[in-house]
């Protein structure tokens, strides 16, 4: 489903691993604030700069948020990709109508992203609001309890790194982007065969299947841009390129300021009819943008809430250990407060966190709990969306046990052996000074010949001292 | 090669770090993570019940191609009805340990419900000394 590529400069692509997330080397001064932060261990200073283990990176964007220099940057599609496409769909998430304050209305931004480009608008919001639907129907079967949510793409591969024993809990369903992009190929294609029969728009849509169709997801996150690369749990992305909202935000922000100042506040009064118009009343699609939203929408009595990567491992742990098994959901998000506070997004995250829960209150208020289509005036989410068909996913998602030392058992074990003797030997500062995380994770690198005992400057002084 | 880990008596913020500590270490042995699960559970409700019952004391993990042994030891008061503590929900946890959401009465049977084998020493008076087995016969390192 890729379209055509701009080429995008990344050390990444230089090996198998896709990784939105890179380093920028002229900026790292090495001063491993991000080599502490980074949850699955994966980046250590060599030679005074930072390196990213790719088959650790989980792309999760912590060490973008915590660098002080700003050399951690992410890799997202140009918004000149969309040149290659015949017709170019926006699939904004949620968290994108948090972005511009209180005072801008999702029908205002709905209309500045046709302004700026785009041919057709489908809501996130709508995937999200099915999936929540679907979830219910999901938790009715047995399973291993507390049912994890995977759609945050970073947890799906925390899980799978370093609680692959947690994978049976991770919820088999596809996440709100890809159910909105699934669902919106489905009707633009019926509507193209509708429009057939017109004998002006017919002129353009005679060969629907020749169109090339483009579907750009606009996203607050590094690890949906990595998760179209390399979807989790499914084969196939419905998904052609993911969007920043900072690129994105400067274009939108003078469309959405130029809409203000006519008087134009509803895309009823657009001159083209869109396709797509505003699917009203997915407010609990929109919650998705922030933490509790999920379980707003999901209403499961007892389900839990985390958010933030450190309180997001510190649960998993729990449930690691055979524990909170009483707990029937977990709604999880790696990023604090949710998508709102997303490494690509612009607005103050807690700012932007109380602007969608406005906006989700209004769009459930305005259509009650009915979900519309105006289009058809049929039900957007009918009968039948709660169904799993087409939903679940398709591929194994297999652990990926990156913290082995060795394939062979006995020559870990051995390995570990030295581990542990070396760590007793540091000074258990876990200062940083070497270049890893830890003592701990130094004497790993040191057994897996990538480090040497010198390196830890605390002994290498004592020992300079003592001679 | 062999594991060591102090378990202080009734100290809930420790709780779980035994467990976590073992983890960390089977997670780089490449066991299956099935496994390392049932050893993770089994460790959690042992360290738990040195924590609550035993007035502290130690856990061993001993780590050989074959198996895995957990030997757990406590200077407790020792288990005056065997049979009855490895009855699910039967607990003599305190009051106020049950308050904390602890003592819930499953950590022995659970302890065998996860291991291969189960050998409990205990005599009132003389503390505790639990062993289990677990074996890596068909664990293939992933």
């Amino acid at each position: 489903m890729m379209g055509p590529q701009v080429e995008v400069h990344t050390g990444a692509q230089a090996t198998n691993f896709f990784h939105s997330v890179y380093l920028d080397k002229e900026l790292c001064i090495g001063c491993t604030t991000c080599v502490r932060r980074c949850p699955t261990q994966a980046i250590r200073v060599r030679n005074g700069k930072a390196h990213i283990a790719e088959e650790r990176c989980i792309d999760c964007g912590e060490c973008i948020r915590t660098c002080p220099k700003g050399a951690k940057k992410w890799i997202s599609d140009p918004l000149a990709v969309m040149g290659g496409y015949d017709i170019k769909i926006a699939l904004p998430a949620p968290s994108l109508y948090g972005q511009f304050g209180a005072d801008t209305s999702p029908d205002l931004v709905f209309m500045a992203l046709r302004d700026i480009g785009f041919d057709e608008v489908f809501d996130v919001a709508w995937g999200a609001a099915r999936l929540g639907m679907a979830t219910k129907e999901y938790l009715k079967e047995a399973g291993p309890r507390p049912a994890i949510s995977s759609a945050c793409p970073v947890v799906v591969r925390l899980v799978q790194l370093r609680f692959p024993s947690l994978i049976p809990h991770l919820v088999h369903l596809r996440p709100p982007f890809e159910i909105a992009a699934k669902e919106l190929r489905q009707r633009l294609i019926l509507k193209l065969a509708e429009a057939g029969d017109d004998p002006v728009a017919g002129q353009r849509m005679t060969s629907a299947e020749q169109l090339h169709i483009g579907v750009f997801f606009i996203s607050p996150c590094t690890s949906k841009v990595t998760a179209i690369r390399n979807p989790l749990g499914y084969e196939k992305t419905e998904v052609d390129a993911v969007f920043s909202f900072q690129d994105i935000y400067s274009p939108l922000k003078k469309a959405i300021q130029k809409r203000k100042a006519t008087a134009l506040k509803s895309y009823s009064e657009l001159d083209t009819e869109p396709m797509f118009k505003r699917i009203e009343g997915l407010g609990s699609g929109f919650g998705w943008a922030r933490s509790d939203g999920e379980l707003e929408a999901l209403n499961v009595p007892g389900a839990v809430s985390v958010d933030g990567i450190d309180n997001l491992i510190a649960l998993l742990e729990e449930i690691d250990n055979g524990k909170l098994g009483d707990i029937p959901y977990i709604e999880a998000l790696a990023c604090p407060g949710g998508c709102v506070g997303g490494p690509m997004v612009v607005a103050n995250p807690h700012v932007a966190r109380t602007a969608i829960k406005a906006v989700s209150v209004n769009q459930r208020t305005k259509q009650g709990s009915g979900i519309l289509d105006e289009t058809t005036g049929a039900g957007a989410l009918q009968p039948g969306c709660e169904e799993l068909e087409g939903l679940g996913w398709d591929a194994e998602l297999p652990p990926k046990p990156v913290m082995v030392l060795d394939r062979d058992l006995e020559k870990a074990l051995a390995m570990a052996q030295k581990l542990e003797e070396l760590t007793a030997g540091l000074p258990g500062l876990d200062c940083g000074a070497c270049g890893a995380p830890d003592c701990r994770a130094l004497a790993e690198d040191i057994v897996k010949g990538e480090a040497e005992l010198d390196d830890c400057i605390v002994r290498l002084r004592k020992k300079t001292a003592d001679l | 090669m062999k594991l060591k880990f102090t378990i202080p008596s009734m100290d809930f913020s420790a709780a779980g770090k035994a467990s976590t500590e073992a983890k960390r270490f089977l997670s780089r042995l490449g066991l299956d993570p099935g496994l390392v699960k049932r050893i993770a559970i089994a460790m959690y409700e042992g360290e738990m019940n040195i924590a609550i019952h035993g007035g502290g004391g130690g856990a061993e993990l001993e780590i050989s191609p074959e198996k895995i042994e957990l030997l757990f030891k406590d200077n407790g008061p020792g288990i005056a009805d065997l049979e009855l503590a490895m009855t699910e929900g039967y607990s003599t946890a305190s009051e106020e340990v049950r308050s904390m959401g602890f003592g819930a009465g499953m950590g022995m049977p659970n302890m065998k419900r996860n291991a291969d084998s189960m050998d409990v020493d205990s005599k009132p008076g003389a503390g505790t000394r639990v062993v289990l087995v677990f074996n890596l016969a068909k664990a293939e390192p992933s």
